[in-house]
């Protein structure tokens, strides 16, 4: 008997260990209260950028440049707007006015520049006295913080200078390791940062005191993008994760706004300035951006302390459009929390193959994430498997005449739509008349050779090596290398090949020798990488007539993306009008189509599909995509009208491009809002879209490795069409 | 205390009888965990689709059979395998048998084991600077070959297991030789036989036991040569060392699981019935 309850046992402990479950528990998880929300506080001013925030108790001020400023003596709920600026400050200042700072008083501290060598540093009493600094006249640059008991702090070189704001008093207070370049204090700590780490310095007893790891290993972290606000022996921090309380020298910090949720978070809002309002129990924060929204945070005791729902969106690389998208979605549904999960970091160190299984476990393991983005996911295996989850229900609801539905259904599939691409740009050619109908490869060969007997030196077109050039010129052309059944399209790749070296013959014929300086090695999204840079790795159009008339003036021909049309749209009307040429699409084997950028589908076995469809669509509104600064064209018909909307009453000068074209002379371009006729002729352009041009990665990367051996005459391209074809076929036959 | 030892006296017989069981269950639950139930689960995901779960019946191992990719990789696999075991094993006993009659190479056993001790990372730079179109071979023989992209890969990848596995191997023979009595090989050589006469004849059905251990080690040792290749050249390596484990790696990269479900089941049976057939062919059933 005893030996049958012993098996017993053993029999329920082996069932239980094979499961890999225990009893669950029944015990709901209280559900804590309480958690910051984010409000927006209206501004009697719009379309002004304020250089700072200031506080002093209650009172705020937001400085502008000009003088301008608002304030608030009702802790930041209102604003109201004053002239600050007596007729001697309007008269001292030179127009080369190089820093400034104002505390909530309203004095102020300026240094200008006048000559070389010799600048003036000047304080501004509320009461209109002007106090010259002359310990500094020698002194170039300040950088200027206010403490918040109203004085100044100065760094100069790697000096620390406290500056009383009535007297001009001034103080040296100690010299730090690196150059410093943020400084944030109230009337007992200061905090000055460097590359090195973060000083405090003790300013009543006048002291450095030791240095804190955790704030050091913050400075280096988060590489100046964040803000401390001191507040006695403890210290609130301000990063892209959140808000955090900290005591010094302690082991952790409290978050008390997870950035995530909010704007804290979006990294195409830069920190201005930040105030702290006691309120009793949860203190309210105030944070201005530089885009001028001023945020403030509330304590909300009602809502759960986490959002009901978690959705994960997945993405291969980090992508610009993708966080914005969160940072939009999370203010406009608070009670859904998005994490957003990136496979290939500089953390992490994985491949893409790594990556991909990683994905593929969860995805296998039934805890894959809600939201996938395609871009470099292998979108026709994942959706041949039932990965993904059909968009037909949100593509019919949509409003045809409100999206680019060419684009849309450009990436629709025979067996439906699993994907829809959040943005898009349009491979395009500029140069004079001679480019206008040619839309083969074959003819653009013809072109350029014929402007190669014409000019025999010097560049003719946008890319530099053989893989610059098989990279441009994909963009048009590769949707049409792999075949409906799967299998490459050889006679189509082959035909690349020639016509691509034909091209490239005649570019480098008369090359010049010299290295260029290209805008491409320096070209930066801002907000984040996406497709266009890590996967084609080439430019866009306006840095391609950039090149055109800076680097390689005379060049007849030059290509590239033309990605969105707020920026690089008028940058590239104001270069071709300079030029006095035109462009249209760039010639392909695939003519007429766009390339697609932030693909985004709902993994099938998501548990949260409500939420995911609900993301989805919130990604398509108007709402996001007219505020969003999104790399690429919009597939939002109405975002990307909004963006034809001049910003100013009349078109006038959007910007100027200086270009040091001979020695000693800059050539002023200057650039104009593109007229209607511009936007219209965009518009039919887009509007006459065929589809869109999309390749599979592995097809795509063997064209260009072997395609770059046959143009530069190591194989041939026979010999390259076999290299590829043997190198995918065991892709493609898998 | 007296008590207790005479207890145990008394249920001696019981206690040995159940021992055992108590002794194996820790490895039996490890295995049935670990093996059993998840190999369970891959056949059952065999007859049904990768992630929506609809029961297909055989179409997916109808479709794995007219995959030509598959195809090539267990003929790959297969070939390598016929290439790699045979001489591993005759090159591991020769050098087994001679260091056996030579005491001084002995002592240097634990250095013939350093091969396995090399992390596959470091062999796969060696491979490159050897290898490589810039490498060291071809900067001695001052040609310009891809020798990775061409059909010498796949005698470089019988080099490297032959090279890593020899001196494992080596060790296990020469337990195996160890183990033969000197007696028989003193009567052997009083009775007249030459050297090799006696190895044949008495060394070689002695290593018997030895041998059905080393040709099973060697046959699963065979399928780790996939790390070297897949960190030299990637998840689509020049075909001729095109292997099982690369057809496996891209299906689950792509969530092709009922593929890779199907290819499991098969290899399974593959190695197993293998493994079953040298099993019986040691024991002498089958003649």
């Amino acid at each position: 008997m005893k030996r049958r309850i012993q098996r017993f046992f053993l029999f329920v402990i082996m069932i239980f260990l094979i499961t890999g479950c225990g009893l669950e528990s029944v015990e709901q998880k209280e559900t804590a209260l309480g958690r910051y929300v984010e409000e927006t506080v209206e501004l009697p001013v719009q379309n002004v950028t304020c250089i700072s925030l200031v506080q002093k108790d209650s009172f705020i001020r937001l400085v502008d440049f000009n003088g301008q400023d608002l304030v608030s003596t009702d802790g930041g709920k209102s604003f109201d707007k004053i002239e600050n600026l007596s007729d001697e400050y309007e008269n001292d200042i030179t127009p080369v006015l190089l820093s400034m700072a104002e505390n909530a008083d309203g004095d102020r501290i300026l240094t200008t520049f006048l000559e070389l060598n010799s600048y003036t540093h000047m304080v501004f009493t509320k009461n209109e006295q002007s106090i010259m600094l002359d310990k500094f006249s020698t002194m170039d640059f300040l950088s200027l913080f206010v403490s918040r008991d109203g004085s100044f702090i100065a760094l100069q070189d790697k000096n620390v200078y406290w500056i009383d704001s009535t007297t001009g008093e001034c103080q040296f207070l100690f010299e730090s390791q690196g150059y410093p370049y943020y400084a944030a204090s109230d009337e007992k700590m200061l905090y000055v940062a460097d590359e090195s780490g973060i000083w405090i310095y003790d300013l009543e007893s006048s002291e450095l005191k030791q240095q804190d790891t955790l704030l050091n290993d913050l400075t280096i972290k988060e590489a100046g993008d964040f803000l401390l606000y001191p507040y006695g022996e403890e210290v609130y921090i301000l990063t892209r994760e959140g808000l955090y309380l900290y005591e010094l020298y302690s082991e952790s910090k409290t978050r008390l706004i997870d950035g995530s949720l909010c704007s804290i978070g979006d990294i195409t809002k830069n920190y201005v300035g930040m105030a702290v309002i006691e309120t009793g129990n949860n203190a309210e924060f105030l944070i201005y951006y530089s885009d001028g929204s001023l945020l403030r945070y509330v304590y909300d005791s009602t809502l759960s302390s986490e959002p009901e729902s978690v959705l994960r969106v997945y993405g291969v690389y980090e992508d610009g459009n993708v966080r914005q998208l969160i940072n939009a979605f999370q203010k406009e549904h608070p009670e859904i929390s998005v994490k957003y999960e990136i496979g290939i970091d500089s953390d992490n160190g994985m491949t893409l193959d790594d990556a991909l299984k990683n994905l593929s476990t969860e995805i296998a393991a039934g805890s894959g994430p809600d939201i996938l983005l395609m871009d470099y996911l292998p979108y026709e295996s994942y959706m041949g498997k039932g990965a993904l989850m059909e968009l037909e229900e949100i593509r019919n609801a949509i409003d045809e005449s409100e999206y680019f539905i060419n684009v849309v259904d450009g990436v629709r599939t025979e067996s439906g739509l699993y994907t829809i691409p959040l943005t898009f740009t349009i491979p395009v050619i500029g140069g004079d008349a001679s480019i206008l109908g040619i839309d083969t490869l074959s003819e653009l060969a013809d072109l350029l050779e014929s402007e190669r007997k014409e000019k025999p030196e010097g560049s003719l077109f946008s890319f530099v090596d053989a893989k610059g050039a098989l990279k441009l010129l994909s963009q048009s052309s590769m949707g049409v290398w792999v075949q409906e059944d799967g299998t490459l399209d050889r006679k189509m790749v082959e035909d690349f090949l020639i016509q691509v070296k034909r091209i490239y013959d005649a570019q480098m014929a008369g090359f010049p020798n010299e290295e260029p300086q290209l805008q491409y090695t320096s070209w930066n999204w801002g907000t984040g990488e996406n497709l266009f840079v890590r996967y084609f790795d080439s430019y866009g159009v306006r840095d391609a007539a950039e090149d055109a008339i800076l680097e390689f003036p005379g060049q007849p021909f030059y290509a590239g993306y033309l990605s969105n049309s707020k920026d690089d749209f008028p940058y590239f009307m104001g270069q071709l009008k300079y030029l006095e040429e035109d462009y249209t699409l760039m010639p392909g084997q695939n003519y007429g189509t766009v390339l697609v950028s932030t693909l985004l589908s709902i993994c099938n076995t998501s548990g949260n599909k409500e939420e995911a469809t609900l993301f989805v669509e919130y990604a398509f509104s108007e709402e996001f995509q007219s505020a969003a600064f999104l790399n690429g064209i919009p597939i939002n018909r109405s975002a990307h009208s909004n963006r034809e909307i001049c910003p100013h009453d009349t078109r006038m000068v959007y910007s100027m491009l200086i270009y040091p074209l001979q020695e000693g002379v800059d050539e002023i371009i200057e650039i104009y809002w593109p007229t209607d006729l511009d936007f219209y002729l965009l518009n039919a352009k887009i509007e006459n879209i065929s589809g869109v041009n999309y390749c599979d990665t592995r097809v795509y990367e063997a064209v260009i490795k072997y395609g770059e051996a046959a143009l530069q005459g190591e194989i041939s391209i026979e010999e390259a069409m076999n290299t590829i074809e043997k190198s995918v076929q065991l892709y493609l036959a898998e | 205390m007296k008590k207790a030892y005479n207890y145990i006296l008394r249920n001696k017989a019981g206690l040995n009888r159940n021992a055992k069981f108590l002794f194996l269950l820790p490895g039996l639950l490890g295995i049935t965990i670990f093996i059993f139930v998840p190999f369970g689960d891959v056949v059952i995901r065999s007859f049904h689709t990768s992630l929506t779960g609809e029961f297909v019946g055989l179409n997916n191992y109808k479709n794995l059979f007219q995959n030509t990719a598959f195809r090539l990789a267990v003929h790959n696999t297969i070939r390598f395998i016929m290439v790699c075991l045979p001489l591993l094993l005759l090159i591991s006993l020769l050098l087994a048998v001679m260091i056996n009659g030579a005491p001084k190479w002995e002592k240097y056993k634990d250095m013939y084991l350093l091969p396995m001790a090399i992390p596959a990372a470091t062999i796969v730079l060696v491979w490159k600077m050897l290898f490589e179109k810039q490498g060291f071979l071809n900067k001695t023989m001052e040609t310009h070959i891809d020798f990775m992209g061409t059909e010498y890969a796949f005698w470089i990848l019988v080099g490297s297991y032959l090279w890593k596995n020899i001196g494992f191997t080596l060790v296990l023979w020469l337990a195996g030789l160890k183990n033969i009595s000197r007696e028989i090989l003193e009567a052997a050589k009083v009775d007249g036989a030459t050297g090799i006469q006696s190895f044949f004849c008495v060394t070689l059905p002695n290593l018997k036991g030895s041998m059905y251990t080393i040709v099973v080690i060697s046959l699963l040792n065979s399928f780790k040569s996939f790390r070297e290749v897949f960190l030299v050249s990637g998840a689509y390596p020049q075909e001729d060392i095109y292997l099982l484990q690369h057809i496996f790696n891209n299906w689950f990269t792509n969530l092709d699981f009922d593929k890779m479900s199907v290819g499991s089941v098969l290899s399974a049976l593959f190695i197993g019935s293998l493994c079953m057939l040298l099993q019986k062919l040691w024991n002498g059933e089958v003649e």
